[in-house]
């Protein structure tokens, strides 16, 4: 059945309307055959060869349907999932874009706070000095705590 | 070797086909940076404004970081719908 997906469908198709028409042509001319004296021992062959076809043919017409069924749907899903694959490429390059211009925006804002800092440096710095306690609290708290 | 090429032959016949498959999405480059440690303060620095210096490098690092947090939130959010019409 693996070896099967590699044949066109088409193909495959044509290859069991044959056998299946091979076996309803050949059991009527073996049947023929059968009532002419001297060459119904051939029609019997003729016969006997064709129901085997016939039935293999018949077989095959019904696993064709079911075998054309699943190669649909597994066309169906093939195209599907080149629509996601290249939606989920769209969303991807957005949401870079989108998170890129924010990260931009905070770089902006934390530059700003750094220059009103550095500017009112004199004010900020005149009423107060850190305690060397007080810088270790705050670098304590900014240590995650987990290894 | 004949018969191992016929065997290898007949064994094709019990193989399943996968035809179907999606590839697992891949996230946006900016998303999978690693978070930056947080800066302490150098204890020879005394003023507030080196605290403060300080502290607006360290929430700049956070609110970049809430910035990627919520990209993965709308990735995941936007992925798992793509992913979900395929069926």
């Amino acid at each position: 059945m693996f070896l099967l997906s590699f044949i066109p469908d088409a193909w495959i198709t044509l290859a069991v309307h044959i056998i299946f028409g091979l076996g309803i042509i050949g059991i009527i001319v073996g049947t023929v055959l059968n009532h002419i004296p001297f060459v119904n021992s051939y029609g019997k062959i003729i016969r006997a060869v064709s129901i085997a076809l016939f039935v293999s043919g018949l077989y095959f017409e019904g696993g064709i349907g079911v075998e054309t069924e699943w190669r649909a749907k597994v066309a169906e899903l093939e195209a599907k999932i080149k629509v996601a694959e290249t939606q989920s490429k769209e969303a991807n390059t957005k949401l870079h874009t989108k998170v890129v211009e924010k990260i931009k925006l905070v770089q902006v804002n934390v530059a700003n706070n750094k220059q009103t800092i550095n500017t009112n440096k004199q004010v900020i710095d005149a009423e107060c000095n850190l305690n060397p306690k007080a810088i270790e609290v705050y670098n304590n708290a900014i240590k995650s705590g987990a290894k | 070797m004949k018969r191992l090429i016929l065997i290898s032959l007949l064994l094709t016949g019990c193989a399943t086909s996968v035809p179907v498959r999606m590839s697992f999405p891949q996230a946006p480059e900016s998303l999978t940076k690693p978070a930056e440690e947080l800066q302490a303060l150098d204890p020879n620095k005394k003023k507030l404004s080196d605290l403060l210096e300080n502290a607006n490098t360290n929430y700049g690092e956070y609110h970049k970081l809430k910035q990627q947090n919520d990209a993965w939130i709308e990735w995941y959010n936007t992925q798992r719908k793509i992913f979900e019409d395929v069926k």
